[in-house]
């Protein structure tokens, strides 16, 4: 339905309604901004490139196929606009032990993460989010929070869907590792 | 592994629906639009073509006739008035036609003088306005 939708203001807009654009705009510029801000950390850039997609989307409109999701189709652009800027600000990442958990410490670490509070997971959450690299961020925030399928999160990164699956494995393993730690030190907080 | 897998994704699941969405500042939709307004009278304005193509056919005609003319008309050798020196195109080689289209465009442009001056007027009035209108383009698309 909401597929459809798109679609329908689509045709406005290549009709030359351009203010049609608006309801696009207005529908996913928290999304393109966030995905952006996830990549740059830096809210004038990410604002910057959230912008200069949904300019570069409407100067190829007309190409747009109906086959993929608008919002495909841009968060492809905010994908490539954001790795254009990195590229150019060359961006520090963080290494991370991305050895993961095994399957008997895993269990404890699911229990005890359980037992955190509300704010708590929160808290983790950003902590988790601020330590990953800006591309793994991005990946597991369309497989997570969006619940993009896999073929899609292949289709907005131009990986291959198995490596897109690697990938976003490998980020879950980062952030099993860290929730590990973080709750160590919650524990000897409490201690 | 796999129960693992979906145990650690159901986790993961949990913790992503505590993430805020981060919303850009209050113009952002204001902006995107202006930008889009730029953009589009910028590909509407610019880029629209001065000379349409059937305009640029008209004139390759027009050119061929013009050129087909001066073949059909007068003869070889002709002359030019009696106020300019007696100048004769009688060239002897043997792209003989090159030296029979000239002597002939030389016939045209003394026997119909007036005409080919108001032709020539024609066209350079289309220039002048051609080029106004590009200039007065370019002119808009600044401003904005």
């Amino acid at each position: 339905m909401e597929y459809k939708e798109d679609g329908q203001y689509i045709r406005k807009i290549l009709n030359g309604e351009t203010n049609a654009y608006t309801f696009l705009v207005n529908k996913y510029k928290s999304m393109a901004f966030s995905l952006a801000l996830k990549m740059l950390r830096n809210r004038e850039d990410a604002e910057e490139v959230a912008q200069d997609a949904f300019i570069k989307a409407y100067q190829s409109l007309s190409q747009f196929r109906g086959g993929a999701r608008f919002s495909t189709w841009l968060y492809r652009i905010v994908y490539n606009t954001a790795i254009s800027r990195l590229r150019r600000s060359s961006f520090e990442v963080l290494n991370i032990d991305d050895t993961g958990v095994e399957e008997k410490e895993s269990n404890e670490i699911i229990d005890a993460y359980h037992k955190l509070k509300e704010s708590e997971r929160k808290k983790f959450l950003d902590i988790a989010l601020e330590k990953l690299d800006p591309d793994e961020n991005f990946l597991v925030t369309l497989y997570y929070y969006e619940e993009k399928e896999l073929n899609e999160i292949a289709q907005i990164t131009r990986l291959t869907k198995n490596n897109a699956k690697v990938k976003i494995y490998r980020a879950r393993q980062k952030m099993m590792g860290m929730l590990k730690k973080y709750l160590n030190e919650e524990l000897i907080e409490i201690l | 592994m796999k129960k693992q897998d979906q145990k650690e994704n159901d986790l993961m699941r949990d913790l992503f629906s505590r993430q805020e969405v981060f919303e850009p500042s209050s113009s952002f939709t204001e902006q995107v639009m202006y930008r889009v307004s730029i953009e589009k009278s910028y590909y509407s304005e610019i880029y629209r073509p001065l000379i349409s193509k059937t305009a640029w056919i008209v004139i390759a005609v027009s050119v061929l006739g013009l050129i087909v003319i001066t073949i059909l008309l007068g003869g070889e050798g002709t002359t030019y008035t009696q106020y300019l020196p007696d100048i004769t195109f009688d060239l002897d080689f043997n792209l003989s036609w090159i030296s029979s289209v000239a002597n002939r465009m030389n016939q045209l442009f003394h026997d119909s003088s007036p005409v080919v001056a108001y032709i020539i007027f024609g066209l350079l009035a289309v220039c002048v306005v051609l080029i106004g209108e590009s200039l007065s383009l370019r002119r808009i698309f600044q401003k904005q």
